[in-house]
């Protein structure tokens, strides 16, 4: 026993994997034990420490099913389940109307004012721009009667060209 | 003529070992009863983070029983369960948003926690310091090894698994098997070294 075992050695040793010449110098030399056993308890505390962490590990749930095919998608895949969906949807749409049309007095009364508006505007100028009434005069011409002027002013002034 | 019959006798008992093997995923409920254990512990000695060893062992067992129909029965269940772990731990070690993740929530770990349920078997309470000290420095070291070195020195120094065993699950030929091994526990001696000259 000239040296010590060289680290191979020793791997070869711990991997189970030493011949005999090996063992006998284990057996002989306490530094190369020390090293060797010292190197064993660790790596055998290291899987005690796993085991021990793993204990009686069982897994939370397990159900593949459930992962590959979502709830939804099974709900989906029932016959009926189309037929319901359509139904669904026709429901929600008609609630959306009826609940529409009762909002809508309000845009009604509100687009007749603003018909009110524009019907005076257009009164207006009418009233200023002869070329606006060029098509009357046309029709008149024509022996056709024009089409009556908006009520929305009751005192309307006469044409410039019937002043004339 | 006589090896002519041995090759076909080789034949049929592979043939059915490889049925005997596809037969036992029919019944994957029984399968994840029997590994579940091992593939946690697999998984834990390889990523060192309990809630991410749990979530992998999942995806595991979901991944096997989606690809149950691709398995030829060549290697054992319990090989192939070992595979398909391996390189789930690897994914997640390559994974840079995971990695990120877990060092912002798992800090440093150094084994410790591991190392602190430990039985107390020692006499004294310096002995259990010192043999804790020594397990920490196994986990660092374990820490340095590269992803694969690391899954091979898990499945030899945790699982126990034979070389020719780790070769079947890792693809690696046999002599790379040694080889990590080797370089592993090059590595654990220079960290127990490193703590000796420390303490």
């Amino acid at each position: 026993m000239n040296s010590h075992l060289t680290d191979e050695q020793l791997n070869e040793w711990i991997l189970g994997q030493a011949g005999s010449d090996v063992t006998r110098h284990l057996d002989q030399c306490p530094a190369c034990r020390h090293e060797g056993e010292e190197l064993k308890q660790a790596l055998d505390g290291f899987r005690d420490s796993i085991h021990q962490a793993a204990g009686d590990y069982r897994m939370r749930w397990w159900a593949p099913a459930e992962r590959e095919h979502p709830a939804w998608s099974r709900l989906m895949a029932q016959p009926w389940a189309y037929a319901a969906t359509v139904a669904l949807i026709l429901v929600v749409s008609v609630v959306l109307l009826r609940f529409d049309r009762r909002r809508s007095p309000h845009p009604v009364a509100h687009t007749i004012g603003e018909n009110e508006i524009l019907m005076q505007i257009q009164a207006d100028v009418s009233d200023d721009v002869p070329n606006a009434l060029a098509p009357g005069e046309l029709l008149l011409a024509a022996g056709e009667q024009p089409p009556p002027a908006p009520s929305a002013k009751p005192t309307r002034k006469a044409p410039r060209s019937a002043r004339r | 003529m006589a090896s002519m019959i041995q090759v076909v006798d080789g034949a049929i008992d592979d043939d059915d070992r490889r049925a005997a093997n596809s037969e036992v995923l029919e019944d994957f409920d029984s399968v994840v009863r029997r590994h579940q254990q091992r593939i946690y512990r697999v998984l834990l000695g390889m990523v060192r983070d309990t809630g991410a060893a749990e979530n992998l062992t999942q995806e595991c067992f979901l991944k096997a029983y989606q690809s149950r129909s691709s398995y030829r029965g060549e290697a054992s269940v319990s090989t192939w369960l070992v595979r398909i772990a391996i390189n789930l731990a690897h994914d997640y070690h390559r994974n840079r948003r995971a990695a990120f993740w877990r060092r912002l929530f798992a800090g440093d770990n150094d084994g410790s926690e591991f190392a602190a349920r430990l039985p107390s078997e020692a006499a004294t309470p310096e002995q259990v310091l010192v043999a804790r000290e020594k397990l920490a420095a196994v986990w660092l070291a374990a820490e340095k090894l590269s992803p694969q070195q690391r899954s091979v020195f898990v499945l030899r120094f945790v699982e126990q698994m034979s070389l020719e065993e780790i070769a079947a699950a890792t693809d690696l030929k046999l002599g790379t098997v040694k080889a990590h091994l080797f370089r592993a526990l090059g590595t654990v001696r220079k960290q127990m070294k490193e703590w000796q000259v420390s303490s």
